[in-house]
C-alpha cells in the first residue's frame, strides 16, 4: 500500500478580499490633485499610459456615480495637460 | 530697484532693499526646490517661448529664468543630463549645478551635447516603456488585481522616492 502524501499539493485557494475603498479613494483623489495642479504632464510618457488604462479600472472598484464623476474629471485633466505638451 | 519704497532716497539704501528682495527670493526658490527634491513627483526641465522652467509632477518649481534661443536649448538639455537617472537630495547643490552650463552655447559642443543628451532621453523613454509593459505582463501573470496593484505601485514609489 502506498503512503498518502502528508502534504497537499494544491494551491490554496486565497479568500477574496474585499477591496480597501477608503485607499483606492484616497489614491484616485491624490492623482487627480496633481493632475489639476500641473500646468505640463506631471507623468513619464509611459506612467501616463499606465494610468491611463489603470485609473477606470480602480474608479470602476467605487461606487458607479463616485467612479464615473472620477474618471470623467481624470480624462479631461489628461486631455488638457495633452495639449499644453 | 525701481520697485524700492520711495521712502529709501540714497541708491546704496535702494540697492540693499533689492539684494535683500533677490536673497528672500532665492531663499523660497530653494525651500522649493528642496520640497520638490524630496518628494515623489520627477523632476522636468523644459524651454519653451524663452522661459527656463523645472517642473516637478508637472507644476513649476523654478521658473522665469529668460533666455534666448540657444542658451535655452543648451540649459535645458543640461538640466535634463542632470535629471537622467540620478536622485539628487542636496537642494543647494543641485541649484549650483543647474547655474554650470557646461560649454558656450555657442559652441559646436554644445550642439553635440544637446543631440547626446537627446539621445539618453530617447533611450531612457524606451526602457521606461518596456518596464511598464513588463510590468503589465507580470500583473497579469499573476492575476493581480487592482487593488492589489495600487499597494505595489505605490510601495514601489515609497522605495523609489
Amino acid at each position: 500500500m502506498s503512503q498518502l502524501p502528508l502534504f497537499d499539493s494544491r494551491p490554496a485557494e486565497q479568500p477574496a478580499r474585499e477591496p480597501d475603498l477608503a485607499y483606492i479613494r484616497k489614491h484616485l483623489h491624490r492623482v487627480l490633485r496633481q493632475a489639476r495642479k500641473a500646468e505640463c504632464m506631471p507623468w513619464t510618457e509611459a506612467k501616463t499610459k499606465s494610468w491611463e488604462g489603470f485609473f477606470p479600472e480602480l474608479a470602476a472598484l467605487l461606487p458607479e456615480e463616485e467612479g464615473k464623476a472620477l474618471q470623467a474629471e481624470f480624462f479631461a485633466e489628461l486631455e488638457r495637460l495633452r495639449k499644453t505638451a | 530697484m525701481r520697485r524700492a519704497p520711495a521712502a529709501l532716497k540714497l541708491d546704496g539704501e535702494r540697492r540693499q532693499w533689492a539684494e535683500a528682495r533677490l536673497d528672500e527670493m532665492e531663499a523660497s526658490r530653494l525651500e522649493a526646490l528642496a520640497a520638490a527634491l524630496g518628494g515623489e513627483d520627477g523632476l522636468r526641465a523644459a524651454f519653451a517661448d524663452g522661459e527656463l522652467r523645472l517642473y516637478a509632477g508637472g507644476a513649476v518649481v523654478l521658473g522665469r529664468i529668460y533666455l534666448d534661443e540657444e542658451e535655452g536649448k543648451l540649459a535645458e538639455a543640461y538640466w535634463r543630463y542632470l535629471l537622467v537617472g540620478r536622485k539628487w537630495s542636496d537642494a543647494p547643490r543641485f541649484a549650483t549645478e543647474l547655474r554650470r552650463p557646461p560649454v558656450r552655447a555657442d559652441s559646436a559642443a554644445a550642439r553635440q551635447f544637446i543631440e547626446r543628451v537627446e539621445a539618453l532621453a530617447a533611450d531612457v523613454r524606451s526602457i521606461e516603456d518596456e518596464e511598464a509593459e513588463m510590468n503589465e505582463r507580470l500583473y497579469e501573470l499573476y492575476r493581480v488585481t487592482p487593488a492589489e496593484r495600487l499597494v505595489v505601485e505605490n510601495d514601489k514609489a515609497r522605495r523609489q522616492a
